[in-house]
């Protein structure tokens, strides 16, 4: 069917750009506010804060006898899982003294090798002979931090898993340790393999207001069951974004509606 | 309903929103005076272990009243002294004792904590002095790892550094360069029990005849 020409089309050059340009404009905008309350509205990950945001990471493994059997399967399925995280990261193993395996920027992948020593306990590994067994978390930390600072990272962070078991007689280096992780902003996220009240209670509070968390593998790993449901903060992100698509759908529909003629009127 | 009828209602709709908002900030404004002054006067207390909270639960969403408040350092600041008091009993048994330590190292994270984000010279200050005590009585108290006194020092240098005018700093620090020095010089010559500070002191000196 062809369509009877136009003579002033020339006229609407203009506006049709204007509105064509508009259209676009309001598409790309509303793409946007969509992705962003999409982005704010789903769950972090297969482990959500496991390994900070935009941060890079050391990975402090504590390779003690305090930890149990049933905490290597757990630090197996985790490193497993942060072997696949597609992170840069660098892993630290410790007792009672601290060993840089992997420097920070490493492909996380770069883990995987490292699982085999995981799969149950007893298994001989290289750096057995030097590790007595027992647990300095101040000496894991502090090397984690120096590793950090040699190569110029700003914005590092570390995670500690850990049994948090550690020996009375070095708390004064702990917090020292710590003391120096505050001073430079760095965060510490520790994963606790089944830890004493009391021992996650230090830990607590000496990261308490900004040093960092301190949560079990358990919860960092799995869906909670059976607990209270936790007060979540104010999805900020998600209303200004729902508000955004609103008021964009609102003057999209103003300015780009279809034309609407009304009926004649009989004279 | 006009273009400009249409814009008038959409800038009513907004003027009330950020109304709400006002109102409600403003509410927790109010709660953050009274959560100061509560938390202090907790934190006066005698019972050392109650633990001071300074927290308001807001209704504004992200801290709002609190980011317009700034009170981020003065919290750090008053929970860096709390721990420091319950840390720092003068009692021997309990200062090496489990509970000690523990409160010992949640006292010099708070601190060190507090140091780094108060933009007052002075305070931060007074929490570098109270770290370098925590320091001097970690590697004082018995049973522990020894960490090396000489910390402490740098402690309260950077206080001093801080803070010229800082009495206390200046007044530890010339007692842990009494308690470091060789016996035969001069310093340690001044160590003497009954005597806990005499002879000359790191403050500036008098002004006589």
């Amino acid at each position: 069917m062809s369509a009877i020409p136009y003579g002033d089309a020339r006229a609407l050059v203009r506006p049709e750009r204007r509105t064509l340009v508009m259209r676009v404009a309001l598409a790309a905008l509303l793409a946007g506010a969509l992705a962003v309350a999409w982005i704010a509205a789903r769950p972090g990950g297969k482990h959500p804060g496991l390994l900070p945001r935009g941060k890079s990471p050391v990975v402090a493994i504590d390779m003690s006898w305090s930890v149990s059997y049933d905490n290597y399967a757990q630090i197996e399925n985790t490193l497993s899982d942060l072997a696949g995280s597609g992170r840069r990261l660098g892993l630290v193993l410790f007792s009672d003294i601290a060993y840089e395996a992997l420097p920070p920027g490493t492909q996380a992948s770069e883990l995987r090798p490292y699982l085999r020593f995981f799969a149950r306990r007893g298994v001989r590994n290289p750096w057995g002979d030097a590790f007595s067994g027992g647990t300095r978390i101040w000496s894991a930390l502090d090397l984690a931090h120096k590793m950090l600072r040699r190569d110029r990272i700003s914005n590092g962070s570390v995670v500690l898993i850990s049994d948090l078991a550690d020996a009375p007689n070095d708390r004064a280096q702990l917090g020292q340790t710590l003391a120096s992780f505050a001073r430079d902003s760095i965060p510490i996220k520790i994963v606790g393999l089944d830890p004493t009240p009391e021992d996650a209670g230090l830990f607590k509070g000496a990261l308490a207001h900004g040093g960092g968390s301190v949560t079990t593998l358990e919860d960092a790993t799995r869906p909670a069951r059976h607990k209270p449901a936790k007060v979540t903060a104010f999805p900020v992100a998600l209303v200004v974004a729902g508000i955004a698509l609103a008021l964009l759908l609102g003057l999209n529909e103003h300015t780009l509606a279809a034309l609407s003629f009304g009926r004649r009127r009989p004279e | 309903m006009s273009r400009r009828r249409w814009l008038l209602v959409g800038a009513a709709t907004v003027c009330v929103l950020l109304a709400a908002f006002a109102a409600v900030a403003a509410s927790d404004v109010g709660e953050w005076q009274d959560a100061l002054r509560r938390g202090d006067v907790e934190a006066a207390a005698t019972d050392r272990h109650v633990a001071p909270s300074w927290s308001v639960d807001e209704l504004a969403p992200s801290g709002v009243a609190r980011g317009l408040l700034g009170v981020e350092d003065d919290l750090a600041f008053r929970r860096g002294v709390a721990l420091f008091r319950r840390a720092h009993t003068g009692i021997p048994s309990f200062d090496a004792g489990l509970e000690g330590s523990a409160l010992r190292v949640q006292a010099e994270a708070q601190l060190a904590r507090a140091i780094r984000s108060d933009r007052d010279a002075k305070r931060a200050a007074e929490a570098e002095n109270l770290l370098g005590v925590l320091v001097v009585l970690d590697s004082t108290v018995p049973g522990g790892t020894s960490t090396p006194i000489e910390r402490a020092i740098f402690q309260f240098q950077d206080a001093i550094h801080l803070d010229p005018q800082i009495e206390d700093a200046k007044k530890n620090l010339e007692l842990i360069y009494q308690l470091t020095a060789p016996p035969d010089t001069p310093r340690g010559s001044l160590r003497r029990p009954g005597r806990s500070h005499s002879g000359a002191s790191a403050t500036s000196p008098g002004h006589g005849y």
